[in-house]
């Protein structure tokens, strides 16, 4: 209801101000112009889209690198991982051998005495 | 001419290449056929660490710290590992490993430890290289528990062993063991 009324009120027919006819007139007779704006020029229309994609395609590069350097890095760090429990298994059954063997070559030693 | 020359030094090279590759090769000892226990197992390792992934790993090993680790790992070019710990004894057979120590039988291979108690089995197997080591196979296995650690590459066993405590603590470096 009071959207009507606002449009209303601002479309309402209005009555120029007085000699608005003859400044119009006296206008177009003195041969007065209005700059135009210049036509955008064929490199100024395409100029903002090839710096977008220039810009987008170098982000998206850097995305990539980033995100295989960083796959690099993970694997490498797994590869680490897997290094050190191999060899620390490795290490902890070979000692437990000598420790056995330490133990048998103990007993035998005290059998021959 | 040239092309019988060109034939000739690629059979002479191929002559070279191959036995040297047939060597890296031959310390690697098939687990494989163990696969199937981890069905079985309450806890399972698998490493399988080659060349490249030991390249790899060399920027997280350095410094002071891991000087012995790195010297150790330098020589080597393959670290495979499968060990099975089970519920209940007796969850694998006999033929699960002679599968393994049959291919350790014999010329190149050689047991320099051979421990048998209380239905504990343990041997230590070197593979020989000319004069050096080209390899290692660890096998344990116990009533519960199955372990195999097959070393490829320059490895010596006392610098193995003096090791353990020195392991720098990577995280989740025993985390690795995948409860069933």
């Amino acid at each position: 209801m009071n959207l009507e009324h606002e449009l209303r009120q601002a479309l309402k027919r209005r009555t120029p101000s007085s000699g608005f006819d003859e400044r119009v007139l006296g206008r177009i007779a003195s041969g007065a112009t209005v700059p135009v704006p210049a036509p955008q020029t064929r490199w100024t229309r395409l100029a903002l889209p090839v710096a977008a994609s220039l810009a987008f395609a170098l982000a998206g590069s850097y995305y990539v690198s980033q995100h295989e350097r960083q796959q690099e890095l993970a694997q490498a760090e797994q590869a680490a991982r897997d290094v050190v429990l191999a060899l620390q298994i490795a290490s902890e059954k070979v000692s437990a051998v000598q420790v056995k063997v330490q133990e048998i070559s103990h007993h035998e030693r005290q059998v021959e005495y | 001419m040239n092309a019988r020359l060109s034939i000739s030094g690629c059979v002479l090279l191929a002559l070279l290449i191959i036995p040297a590759t047939a060597r890296a090769q031959g310390a690697r000892v098939q687990l494989d056929q163990l696969k199937q226990l981890a069905d079985k197992a309450e806890e399972t390792v698998d490493v399988t660490v080659d060349s490249a992934m030991l390249k790899q790993s060399a920027g997280f090993l350095t410094g002071r710290d891991n000087a012995k680790l790195q010297a150790l790992i330098d020589g080597l070019t393959g670290i495979y590992v499968k060990s099975f710990k089970f519920a209940v004894p007796n969850a694998y057979t006999d033929a699960d490993v002679e599968s393994v120590r049959k291919q350790v039988a014999g010329s190149p291979w050689s047991r320099i430890v051979g421990v048998r108690e209380k239905g504990e089995l343990t041997e230590i197997y070197f593979f020989r290289e000319k004069e050096s080591t080209g390899g290692l196979l660890v096998l344990t296995a116990e009533a519960d528990e199955l372990t195999i650690v097959n070393i490829v590459g320059r490895i010596d066993l006392a610098s193995l062993a003096a090791l353990g405590p020195m392991i720098p603590k990577l995280p989740g470096a025993m985390k690795k063991a995948v409860p069933k």
